[in-house]
């Protein structure tokens, strides 16, 4: 701010050049002085690509005068803002009103007083000078908030991905899951966008939003002991129980994450939907509440579809993988069954898409 | 970004009633006025809270004077930053000096011209708006990037 009070330039415009003389030994310690001694020369300055930050404006000239030159200054648009004042012998009323309204900022009669005039030219720099500063100062700070906002957005696809993998390592899958599952939802979400029910609420952000947490539908699992987790075999009914809780384990710990938050995260909001709800089933039979139909949550619904069709297509520890046609076949018989209809049909649509993603993320 | 955007405040102090109506003749559609008949009057007012935001102050008053009320606006931290113009009949470079040096922003002479008050009341409140906001605005802007430092410490380190 204090190199701009430096280089703060004054015009003064007067044919008298002893005037410009006075006003320019008066001023030239604290600015940076220029002079024109008739309206032309002025506006050239004032035009030009380094124009004043005031003009000191004489209102007689031979030519054009000064109200001439100061109508000239505001019709401009580039110009329009640069503060003028007049310098006037005249002090009758009629005069003065004059000045103002051609949009002077101020006016100085002649035999100047040399207070007077510090005193104005300094507030009338000083306001230009202010609102300058709060035009750059405004763009700094909004490149500055949206730079941060894009790290923090960043921060938060590597946070969740950390803590995704995190899961998946113990659960002796691979990086491939967490990918394809998130590309399915992103699929699925968006064929259901053109339905005339969810269009409203599946708008493109909530969509990103779905994409991005979609990989947290499992972070549950870290609470699972690993002779449950790891084992090769089928599950007792015992360790199927343990194994349920791995829903309800991740909701918490979401659920801790947003509280410690305060603010509503609407990111952490569906990722705690997805990790509670998608073992639901739509018929009511799925954990861990036994919700069924529209009581599930959509985010939920739609992961179930994405979870199941990766596990049928994905070889397991405990069993082989099901060929892509197959897997569509299971899904469609499960629809109204395990699964909410509309998503189904959505499915069919973009099978191919899914069979497509899963050969690019392939484990 | 919202800010509530209040009426700005115009102090006017003057021993004559007929200068104080007629001042707030010109002033009163646009701003909310004040007014003080003698100097005691108007320090109490301009150390009211909220205090006004400009004064028109008259010098030659019985008992304190304009540069009286000045110097002791100066003085207190709560009211130095108001800004002050005068309001004089007095046309003397030597009186526009004193009063300048001693911290006024302008003057008015008397006879007023409606025009000239306008301008000069509406230049300094104008002034004194862009700087309160940006004052306002760069506390705004530093809690915004306090909110969000707060994300980051919560994603990186959980304590």
């Amino acid at each position: 701010m204090d190199e701009k009070i430096d280089h703060q330039t004054i015009l003064i415009v007067d044919d008298e050049p002893v005037n410009i003389k006075i006003l320019s030994e008066l001023l030239s310690s604290e600015y940076a002085i220029r002079a024109a001694k008739n309206g032309e020369k002025a506006l050239k300055i004032i035009n030009s690509s380094e124009p004043p930050d005031l003009v000191l404006l004489d209102i007689v000239m031979p030519g054009m005068d000064g109200y001439e030159v100061c109508k000239k200054i505001k019709s401009n648009p580039d110009t329009h803002d640069i503060p003028v004042i007049f310098l006037t012998a005249k002090t009758n009323r009629k005069d003065e009103e004059k000045c103002f309204t051609l949009g002077a900022s101020d006016f100085i009669t002649k035999p100047i007083s040399p207070p007077i005039v510090h005193a104005r030219v300094n507030s009338q720099l000083q306001m230009k000078k202010v609102r300058d500063f709060l035009l750059d100062k405004n763009e700094f700070l909004e490149k500055e908030v949206s730079k941060r906002t894009a790290e923090l957005s960043h921060i938060q696809d590597v946070t969740i991905f950390a803590l995704a993998s995190l899961a998946e390592t113990r659960d002796n899958e691979t990086g491939g899951h967490i990918k394809r599952t998130q590309h399915y939802v992103r699929l699925l979400a968006e064929g259901l966008s053109e339905h005339p029910r969810l269009k409203d609420h599946l708008t493109e952000k909530i969509i990103d939003l779905y994409f991005k947490t979609a990989p947290l539908h499992d972070i549950g699992k870290v609470g699972i002991p690993d002779h449950i987790l790891l084992k090769p075999g089928k599950l007792t009914a015992e360790e199927f129980e343990i194994m349920k809780s791995h829903t309800r384990i991740g909701r918490n710990a979401i659920l801790n994450a947003e509280k410690f938050l305060k603010a509503p995260a609407p990111f952490l909001f569906y990722a705690r939907e997805m990790a509670f709800t998608h073992h639901e089933k739509w018929n009511g039979t799925g954990y861990p509440m036994k919700i069924s139909g529209d009581h599930i949550p959509l985010s939920g619904r739609i992961m179930a579809v994405a979870d199941v069709y990766d596990a049928l297509i994905t070889k397991r520890v405990y069993k082989s993988a099901v060929p892509h046609d197959d897997a569509v076949k299971i899904i469609k018989e499960e629809s109204g069954k395990h699964f909410d209809p509309a998503v189904v049909d959505v499915f069919l649509n973009v099978a191919g898409k899914f069979r497509e993603t899963a050969g690019r993320y392939s484990d | 970004m919202y800010r509530e955007i209040k009426p700005q405040t115009v102090l006017i102090v003057d021993d004559e009633p007929a200068n104080i109506s007629l001042l707030n003749e010109v002033l009163k559609t646009d701003y909310r006025i004040m007014v003080a008949k003698d100097g005691k009057r108007a320090l109490l007012v301009a150390q009211s809270n909220p205090p006004p935001d400009l004064i028109l102050l008259d010098i030659v008053m019985p008992e304190l004077d304009g540069y009286e009320v000045l110097k002791r606006l100066k003085a207190d931290e709560d009211t130095k930053k108001i800004p002050i113009i005068f309001v004089t009949s007095k046309n003397k470079d030597e009186d526009e000096t004193k009063g300048l040096e001693m911290g006024a922003v302008d003057y008015i002479h008397k006879p007023f011209n409606p025009a000239v008050v306008k301008a000069r009341v509406k230049a300094h409140l104008e002034l004194k708006q862009n700087r309160d906001f940006l004052e306002w605005m760069l506390k705004e802007k530093t809690e915004e990037l306090k909110k969000m430092e707060k994300e980051y410490s919560y994603l990186f380190l959980r304590k």
